[in-house]
């Protein structure tokens, strides 16, 4: 693509489209900043127009105030990524044919190309840039909106209502639409997506497939059905569009633990194997990524598990744990796996090793004590109980097995009652459950 | 042909990211730059780039000469010699035509216009770059209608 030249006559309708915008740029990043800046200059953006921040709450603020029809902004800004500033602004500047929004990213992996898909965003702009990748990308998606087709416009129309949850209008004017283009993928996507809102599933699924006789490879469609498919548990179907959609299209790594749980209801048990053997060698200096191979593995893991093959589940929960970044959820997960399995000391050595610091002093404590209660005579299981209650390590997870321990100890049922009315008083939600337990070793005891 | 599994079609190379190691002599003060975290590719065209580099490492007009790597996660320190080529590298030189002087920050956005290039590396690492962003707009470009 040649420079853009402002002064050309034929570029006046971009020039003018751009003159009236706001601009934000949000990155953190100075050097992008400047070379976006620039960009938008050339483009005919005026300098009291552009904005700058560096970080989510500036943006928000400039967002709130001078209500800017385009923004570029890094997918990560001060902890917060692109989308959630995305729906800040899809919210505040409702009309999107008047919009721009592009992501900035500093991975210029392929993979990085399920942000636009996934999302209502006109570009992704990965560094080193380009001065012609630049301003390819842009133009390529605000040129459509500069003179908007009638078809683009009742689209727009339909999504605002489809937002609104105004579903009656959305299908009145999208079906309207559908005659207005050639291909109209765009209204059948939209009239699916609000079909599926009225809970109209077939008629939801009809307008997917309908989108995908104008185009078989469109991501929007084929996303749409794997996830109508996935909510109605139709695993077959959805495993056969996951599969149209990977022939194309990257793996969008939030994808990843889903795509295993696809491959096991599916019986597809080699790409499990083929999962488990390659996920710890992705690059992965992304966290998000990170914790999606970890959840992924942990799901390996568990799996290889139940079908006996403790080898290959060890490894998994233990690269899993490598991964996990502190995530609690997933730790808690791969422990779980492991005591049900009963590996306890294993289990163990991969919460010594690789989550010390995921858990504060007492989560840490409760998390050994439950390994302990696995593989401790109820004597010792009532001893441990005991230090912990003393030293404060109060917890639900503490006094039941300590109930446990105490009865199978032939302890009177009188301290057990003391026990129960403590944890009851300190856990009230558990009170019921607690007294039921009770009511029933007191009726077997006499 | 048997029929294909759902992870036959994942490539583990969509995860790979390109990326390239920079470091540079600079010809008019006799001063190297051999951190490579201390350079970072910018913008890239064919006839020159843009760097961030160390405030003060350079002033318009001066002569670079900058070395090209491939990205190693371990890249082992080299030292670069008062003249000639870096072993491992392939180098270009240029003049600095533009320099952003960023107020309160200790780098500056330098631009360097090629008068010598090591054409076939270089206009391969060009290209590299602008199917990158080629293909992430065309796989972007799918989804939209």
């Amino acid at each position: 693509m040649a420079m853009f030249d402002p002064a050309d006559k034929k570029n006046k309708p971009v020039v003018d489209f751009f003159s009236t915008k706001q601009v934000l740029i949000i990155d953190p990043n100075r050097t992008n900043r400047v070379s976006i800046k620039k960009l938008m200059t050339q483009l005919g953006v005026k300098l009291p127009n552009l904005h700058m921040s560096d970080n989510f709450e500036m943006a928000k603020e400039i967002i709130d105030q001078q209500s800017p029809e385009i923004i570029f902004s890094n997918y990560t800004v001060t902890n917060k990524t692109a989308i959630e500033i995305l729906d800040y602004h899809i919210e505040k500047v409702e009309n999107r044919l008047n919009t721009g929004f592009f992501v900035i990213s500093e991975n210029n992996s392929p993979v990085m190309a399920t942000i636009p898909l996934e999302y209502d965003i006109d570009g992704l702009l990965t560094t080193p840039f380009t001065i012609d990748g630049l301003q390819t990308t842009v133009l390529g998606s605000i040129t459509p909106k500069v003179a908007p087709s009638k078809y683009d416009m009742a689209v727009e129309e339909g999504r605002l209502a489809f937002y609104k949850n105004n579903f009656d209008h959305a299908i009145e004017v999208l079906s309207k639409a559908k005659s207005a283009s050639k291909k109209p993928i765009s209204a059948l996507f939209l009239l699916g997506e609000t079909f599926k809102k009225r809970k109209e599933m077939k008629k939801a699924q009809d307008n997917f497939e309908e989108g995908l006789t104008f185009d078989s490879k469109n991501y929007k469609c084929l996303n749409a059905l794997y996830k109508l498919f996935q909510e109605q548990s139709q695993f077959t179907d959805a495993y056969r569009i996951a599969k149209t959609i990977l022939t194309d299209y990257p793996l969008n790594p939030s994808k990843i633990p889903e795509l295993i749980r696809l491959s096991i209801q599916n019986a597809d048990f080699e790409s499990i194997l083929g999962f488990a053997s390659v996920l710890n060698q992705i690059e992965n200096t992304d966290p998000e990524l990170k914790r999606n191979i970890s959840a992924g593995l942990a799901i390996c893991g568990k799996f290889f598990m139940t079908i006996d093959k403790k080898t290959e589940g060890k490894k998994s929960l233990e690269d899993s744990a490598k991964l996990s970044e502190g995530k609690k959820e997933i730790v808690e997960n791969i422990l779980n796996t492991l005591i049900d399995n009963n590996e306890v000391d294993f289990a163990e050595g991969v919460l010594t090793k690789y989550a010390g610091d995921t858990f504060d002093v007492k989560a840490f404590d409760i998390l050994i004590f439950q390994l302990d209660c696995k593989r401790c005579s109820p004597d010792d299981i009532f001893l441990k109980a005991k230090t912990l209650i003393n030293k404060g390590t109060k917890d639900i997870l503490v006094y039941k097995p300590l109930i446990k321990a105490m009865k199978e100890m032939g302890k009177s049922v009188e301290d057990i009652e003391d026990i129960t009315f403590e944890a009851s008083r300190e856990f009230p939600e558990y009170k019921e459950e607690l007294q039921k337990d009770l009511e029933s070793y007191k009726k077997q005891a006499t | 042909m048997s029929e294909k599994l759902l992870f036959d079609l994942i490539n583990i190379n969509d995860y790979k990211s390109t990326r390239h190691i920079f470091l540079s002599r600079n010809e008019s003060s006799g001063t190297s730059i051999v951190d490579p975290q201390l350079i970072q590719l910018i913008e890239i065209e064919e006839k020159g780039i843009k760097l961030k580099m160390p405030k003060n490492s350079c002033q318009k007009g001066h002569n670079l000469t900058i070395f090209i790597f491939e990205y190693k996660n371990n890249f082992e320190p080299v030292k670069i010699p008062t003249e000639g080529k870096v072993k491992g590298s392939f180098d270009c030189i240029g003049k600095v035509v533009n320099i952003d002087i960023i107020e309160n920050e200790t780098y500056s956005i330098v631009e360097i216009e090629f008068s010598q290039i090591d054409e076939k590396p270089w206009m391969d690492l060009v290209k590299k770059y602008k199917s990158i962003n080629d293909k992430i707009r065309n796989i972007s470009a799918m989804g939209k209608n």
